[in-house]
C-alpha cells in the first residue's frame, strides 16, 4: 500500500512541477515549464519528458483542451495506458465517441502534493 | 527548441523539446527531410478522408430525419408526410393493423389530419423506403470517391449536391 498523504490547505505555486501547453497536431510546445520534450506518438498520444525527474510516480496529471476553437470537437485528458514514469509520462486526448484527438491548443500541469 | 521524429511501422513519431529523446533524429522544421513529409501528406491524407467521411454521414443522417414523401391518396388528396426511420416504423404497424376498408388518421407535414387507407400507408411506406435508399446509395457513392482521392483536393472537390 502507498503512502497515505494528507493534504489540507491550497495547492502552492511550488506544486505545480511541470506545465505544457502545445498543439496537439504537430506536437509544437507553445509553453513549457520542466518540460524535456513532447513527443505525438500518434494521433492524439503523447509522451513528456521532464527536465527534473520526480522521486515518485505518485505526480497528478490534469491536462484539458480549454483555448481550442475548432467548433465542434472536444476531448478529455485520459491514460494512455502506460503507468508512470519519474522521468515520463504518456497521457492520450480523446474525444467524445472514445476515438483519440488533437487540438491545437493543449494543456497539461503535473502536480506535485508531496512537495 | 529542437525538432525532432522518427519513423516507425511506417508511423511518423514527431516532436518537440530542449533535449531529443533516445531513438529520435532532429530535423528542420523549415525544411523537413522528404520521408517526414510523405508521411506527415499521408496522415494528413487520412484525417481530411475521415472527415470528409464523417461530414457526408452527418449530411446523409440529417436528410434521413428530415425525409418526406409526396403523394396521391386513394380519395385523390395530395398529401405530404413524415418519413424519417419513427414515421415508417408506424406506417408499418398501421399496415399490420389495418384491415381492408379501413382508415387510420394520419398527421401531414402540413399538420392536417388525412385519412389513409392500408393502400395509401404502404404507398407511403414503399415511397419512403426508396426515398431512404436513394440517400444510402448517394452517401455510399460519394464515399467510395473519397476513399479513391489520392489528394486532399480530391477529397475537398467530393461535395454533395442537392
Amino acid at each position: 500500500m502507498g503512502k497515505v498523504i494528507n493534504f489540507s490547505g491550497s495547492v502552492r505555486p511550488d506544486n505545480v512541477k511541470a506545465f505544457v501547453i502545445f498543439n496537439g497536431s504537430d506536437a509544437s510546445i507553445i509553453k513549457s515549464k520542466n518540460i524535456s520534450s513532447l513527443t505525438r506518438i500518434s494521433k492524439g498520444k503523447f509522451e513528456i519528458i521532464f527536465n527534473i525527474p520526480f522521486n515518485h510516480t505518485n505526480y497528478i496529471v490534469l491536462g484539458s483542451d480549454v483555448g481550442s476553437t475548432l467548433e465542434g470537437y472536444h476531448s478529455a485528458l485520459v491514460s494512455n495506458g502506460v503507468s508512470k514514469e519519474t522521468d515520463r509520462c504518456q497521457f492520450k486526448f480523446v474525444n467524445d465517441n472514445g476515438a483519440t484527438y488533437d487540438l491545437e491548443h493543449l494543456q497539461v500541469c503535473i502536480l506535485d502534493m508531496e512537495a | 527548441m529542437k525538432y525532432f521524429y522518427k519513423i516507425k511501422n511506417n508511423e511518423l513519431i514527431i516532436g518537440t523539446g530542449y533535449k531529443i529523446p533516445d531513438g529520435f533524429i532532429e530535423y528542420d522544421r523549415d525544411n523537413p527531410p522528404q520521408d517526414f513529409l510523405d508521411l506527415l501528406k499521408k496522415e494528413n491524407l487520412e484525417n481530411a478522408k475521415k472527415q470528409k467521411t464523417k461530414e457526408l454521414n452527418n449530411i446523409r443522417n440529417k436528410k434521413l430525419k428530415n425525409l418526406k414523401v409526396k403523394f396521391i391518396l386513394q380519395d385523390g388528396q395530395e398529401a405530404e408526410f413524415d418519413a424519417d426511420e419513427i414515421s415508417q416504423t408506424r406506417l408499418a404497424r398501421a399496415i399490420s393493423a389495418l384491415k381492408d376498408g379501413e382508415k387510420i388518421a394520419w398527421i401531414g407535414a402540413d399538420y392536417k389530419v388525412y385519412k389513409l387507407t392500408k393502400e395509401d400507408c404502404l404507398s407511403g411506406l414503399r415511397i419512403a423506403g426508396e426515398l431512404q435508399t436513394k440517400l444510402f446509395a448517394k452517401c455510399a457513392e460519394l464515399k467510395a470517391k473519397i476513399l479513391q482521392a489520392q489528394t486532399e483536393e480530391e477529397i475537398e472537390a467530393v461535395k454533395w449536391e442537392g
